[in-house]
């Protein structure tokens, strides 16, 4: 790739991935030119795809009739996060084997008699030949989807003698041309997104137009970039203020949004363990797994209405009165549901309980035992997801007996249960800390269902928060709506999320300008995306530091294979 | 928005009106629906504090039994009647626990031979086409049930038809239940014979479990819980299942769409006097399908006694005069012939049996009663009953000409339409080809020849 001073250089072998750049000693500058902010400017990132962007992307590249079934790697989550996680995971060897997996059986679709016509540019004239010209344009079109940059004529080159070189084994142009899909598709160009960097003429680097597109589309989509955003990257449009703005703009106001907004839902809230969410069938018999999947989608549901569609302000979550029931969540909610299929917006009275984010049975269930519910773990979870405070792990050889035997006459109550937990020192602080907002939710029991009493006795709500006294759920939720850390909170999580990594040093200058622009917004989410799509800093990269100058062992291997 | 989602507001008495029907014909199919097509603005996520909705989880007799009800053995199936004529050390090999199937299979064959004499019409169609013994009838005095007639009938009134009352296990007197007494001495339909016991009830249930049958309740205009002088009640079909958890139990909360079909709308009157709803007489006409059958529950006189509990379930008993006809094919109609083999009755001795236990709507013309007595249990765990809007009901019957070979004017509705009878069940189905391949195995013996026609 012409001009190109530092190129990242995935490997794969026997399962170990590295990324060696070349190292550029100096180079600090940004896209737009200029140090317009301050701090340090972070290295460029390789980021694994998580499960969604793979299923995103191939859809985006082929079609949403291509299926992909198999197992992919398990998230890391970072300081809160996925989206950190995925900038530090590699692929296991036998994640690998699932991924390699994975791409042969979409390569099968793709190539199967019945779809060749749908997703190939071109044909053989015989299926038995070698067909140069349309082998480079299949290359050249899914080379550029896939590996999110534009491929160089060696590029094609060097997969098109491969696939020529492999009709002698495979037997025809048709299954070569899988060989091809599927080598692309198990390649680490194509199961990362890597920063690609180019010079930007004045001695620095930026990030290359396709990279800027990768990372827009993954942040705003969650998928790869779509054939607009990439004709835009191959014009260099989106190196000009005015390019990257349209593209912005028509990606923020575009329906695809929602799978870019669901994907920070999820990694922010954590949703990802709804797929492994399991209730005691005997003691919540309604709970079961359309409940599980109707809750999960109901979040989803119920942050987009008020965030993405009303563009409401983000502290709106907690006290909203609108959502989305399905039949199987209204035997939770014990409310009538219209439809005998799908969603029904209803609106809960203003005396209702139920209304906000930690009423949903979502919120509930997700953080509650199997068989009951837990004001610790939805303690902890209002703590660290939705305020971004630190909750200390609890200490080794913590005696749980108390808080584990709800049957116990003496203490009938969570609340009592954890009362007597605390008579533990080692327990005390911590669930001081945690506690009382999860006791005032516990009108909701471990399905997420809503009760008035436990084992007979009144359930109390009421409690204190960072030194505000309230007395049930309701108060809470106004006290939440009007903390600070609440929505400092999702602007953090959001540009950490959108970055892939924790907080650098120009992250915290960009945090208070962000806030502040969400405070002017009066806290529109929808807005909060698109500033952080459109800030220089989203795109700022530098070359990293390398120690001992050039790595040795990457340096020894051919170009040829590194490029492979 | 989609068209087919079209919101409608309706001044039901449940305030609740059924957003977009797929159509008239009742499908559960499946619609996705984006935000987009979802109906604005929101509605409001309440229940109606003055209505209670029920869904049944167990609508069966109320079956006393008791070692004194059949002192002559349970009634004869198809089965038995294929081998009295044997010896009776025959009959006695044939009995013998190992030889069932083979005891079974001649009930198999007496009743592909039948439906053969009879060119493939099914023997219930014709039940007077064959004298089988006589049914073997309750011979006990003790019944569930309740007084509906206000007589302490011994046999000598002729408004009942000479028939003999009960009296119910607390000693009350007076107790109208004579379908107990039809099938109180079928195996089948009680539930300590050793082998079939409890089949006909688990069929029942079992509709109800796997969603084939759903009835729900509406009792309206509840100012007292407690106490209520006079309160609305509806019974209601529907097309949706009511939910189960894996226990059998039924799940409370459910939202229930009820049929479109205003002929399984039964409405009535009533009061709650210290938690127990009592209702005034009323016609009762509902659909049930077990087993795929077009059945209906046709109950003339209908009382409810419910317990209305604390934690919204209820429980309670059902009485009323069954109409003959349906009660017929309700319980014993067999299109097929093999319920006449596996559960102790055939269809003509029962047909007899009802004939000659019917006790309700006496027809001064005929002479003859045209109804019989019954008693059911309930149980209904909470629900909400989703009422169509009002445009969208429609009267209707189900064309059941062939299946039970009555001409449709006979169970025709004034103002309604017909419809053909689908099949729903998959049980049904297999039924009717075993019957076929018994019969084209059948056609293909030696008529002449005992030991294989």
């Amino acid at each position: 790739m012409a001009g190109i001073k530092s190129i990242a250089l995935p490997i794969v072998g026997l399962g170990v991935i590295a990324a060696a750049v070349l190292a550029i000693p100096d180079a600090r500058s940004l896209i737009f030119g200029g140090n317009s902010f301050e701090g340090e400017i972070p290295p460029p990132q390789m980021r694994r795809l998580t499960e969604a962007q793979y299923r995103n992307t191939i859809a985006e590249v082929f079609s949403d009739e291509i299926t992909v079934v198999g197992r992919f790697e398990p998230e890391i989550r970072i300081d809160g996060l996925g989206a950190i996680g995925a900038s530090q995971a590699s692929i296991s060897a036998s994640g690998y084997e699932q991924y390699y997996g994975i791409a042969g059986s979409i390569a099968d679709q793709v190539i199967s008699a019945d779809n060749w016509a749908d997703y190939m540019p071109c044909s053989p004239s015989e299926s038995a030949e070698f067909d140069r010209e349309c082998a480079s344009q299949i290359i050249e079109q899914y080379g550029e989807a896939l590996f999110r940059r534009d491929l160089s004529s060696e590029d094609v080159e060097v997969w098109a003698d491969a696939m020529h070189a492999s009709m002698a084994q495979v037997g025809s142009f048709e299954n070569a041309a899988g060989l091809v899909i599927e080598g692309m598709l198990s390649s680490p160009q194509f199961l990362f997104i890597i920063d690609r960097l180019e010079d930007d003429g004045r001695g620095d680097v930026r990030l290359t137009n396709h990279s800027m597109a990768a990372r827009l589309s993954y942040f705003l989509w969650n998928s790869a970039p779509d054939e607009e955003l990439l004709r835009a990257a191959r014009a260099g449009e989106l190196h000009s203020r005015e390019g990257l703005e349209a593209q912005v703009e028509r990606m923020i106001a575009s329906e695809n949004l929602r799978q870019g907004s669901r994907a920070f839902y999820d990694d922010f809230l954590d949703l990802s363990r709804f797929s492994s969410l399991e209730k005691d069938r005997l003691i919540y018999p309604a709970f079961n797994q359309a409940v599980a999947d109707d809750a999960h989608e109901q979040l989803m549901m119920f942050l987009d209405h008020h965030l993405i569609d009303n563009e409401a302000p983000y502290p709106s979550i907690f006290t909203a009165k609108e959502t989305f029931l399905t039949r199987s969540l209204g035997m939770i909610y014990a409310v009538p549901v219209v439809p005998s299929e799908g969603w029904e917006l209803v609106r809960f009275p203003e005396d209702d309980i139920r209304g906000g984010l930690l009423s949903h049975a979502g919120f509930t269930a997700l953080h509650s035992h199997p068989g009951r519910s837990s004001a610790t773990l939805r303690g902890i979870a209002v703590r660290q997801s939705l305020l971004c405070q630190t909750v200390a792990p609890a200490p080794a050889a913590v005696n749980f007996t108390v808080v584990q035997d709800v049957d116990n006459p003496e203490f009938r109550t969570a609340r009592a249960r954890l009362t007597q937990h605390r008579t533990d020192a080692a327990c005390a602080s911590c669930h001081r800390f945690i506690d009382p907002i999860g006791l005032s939710l516990e009108n909701f029991d471990g399905a997420g269902m809503y009760r008035i009493r436990e084992h007979g006795e009144m359930i109390d709500t009421s409690g204190e928060v960072d030194g505000i006294a309230y007395d049930d759920l309701p108060a809470l939720e106004n006290i939440l709506a009007n903390h600070e850390a609440a929505t400092s909170c999702v602007v953090e999580r959001l540009q950490h999320y959108a970055t892939g990594r924790s907080n650098t040093e120009i992250d915290s200058y960009w945090n208070v300008e962000l806030m502040r622009g969400f405070e002017r917004s009066d806290y529109n989410f929808r807005e909060l995306m698109a500033t952080i799509a459109r800030s220089e800093q989203f795109y700022a990269v530098s070359l990293p530091e390398a120690e001992g100058g050039e790595d040795l062992q990457q340096a020894n291997i051919p170009t040829q294979e590194r490029n492979s | 928005m989609n068209g087919m989602f079209r919101t409608l507001i309706c001044g039901s008495v449940s305030a609740l009106c059924l957003i977009g029907a797929a159509d008239a014909q009742e499908t559960r199919q499946a619609e996705s629906r984006t935000l987009a097509d979802i109906a604005e603005p929101a509605r409001l996520a309440v229940s109606d504090p003055t209505t209670i909705g029920l869904a049944f989880t167990y609508f069966w007799y109320d079956v006393h039994e008791a070692p004194a009800d059949c002192p002559d053995g349970w009634a004869m199936a198809l089965r038995d009647v294929a081998i009295m004529h044997l010896p009776e050390e025959r009959q006695e090999f044939l009995l013998r626990p190992e030889n069932r199937s083979t005891y079974y299979r001649m009930g198999y064959a007496l009743s592909a031979q039948r439906m053969a004499e009879q060119g493939g019409e099914s023997i219930c169609n014709i039940p007077k086409s064959y004298d089988d013994p006589p049914m073997r009838v309750v011979q006990s005095d003790t019944a569930y049930g309740r007084d509906l007639d206000g007589l302490i009938s011994d046999g000598s009134d002729a408004q009942t038809c000479g028939t003999v009352d009960f009296t119910s296990p607390d000693g009350t007197p007076g107790v109208d239940n004579e379908l107990y007494r039809v099938m109180g001495c079928i195996d089948s339909f009680r539930r300590d014979p050793e082998f079939a016991g409890g089949a006909m009830e688990d069929y029942h249930i079992g509709s109800y479990r796997d969603g084939e049958t759903t009835t729900v309740m509406e009792i309206r205009g509840v100012d007292d819980r407690l106490n209520d002088d006079e309160v609305e009640i509806g019974i209601y079909a529907s097309f949706e299942p009511t939910m189960f958890d894996s226990e059998k139990n039924g799940l409370p909360h459910a939202s229930i769409t009820i049929t479109d079909n205003r002929i399984w709308h039964s409405l009535g009157t009533g009061r709650i006097v210290d938690g127990e709803l009592i209702t005034n007489p009323f016609r009762l006409r509902t659909r049930l399908g077990w087993s795929g059958r077009p059945a209906e529950y046709l109950i003339y006189d209908t009382i409810i006694h419910l317990t209305l509990n604390e934690d919204g379930s209820a429980e309670g008993d059902l009485v009323g005069y069954f109409d003959l006809e349906h009660a017929y094919w309700n319980n014993f109609h067999d299109a097929a012939g093999a319920l006449q083999v596996a559960n102790g009755y055939t269809c003509p001795a029962v047909w007899t049996a009802l004939q000659e236990h019917a006790d309700g709507r006496y027809n001064e013309a005929s002479g003859r009663c045209t109804a019989i007595s019954t008693a059911m249990r309930i149980e209904a765990v909470p629900a909400f009953v989703i009422h169509p809007p009002e445009d969208q009901l429609v009267d209707y019957v189900i064309d059941t000409t062939e299946y039970y070979g009555v001409p449709v004017e006979q169970i025709m509705v004034e103002g309604a339409g017909t419809r053909a009878r689908e099949v729903r069940s998959l049980g049904q189905s297999d039924e009717e080809d075993m019957m076929e391949a018994l019969m084209e195995e059948l056609d293909s013996s030696d008529a002449s020849d005992p030991e294989t026609y």
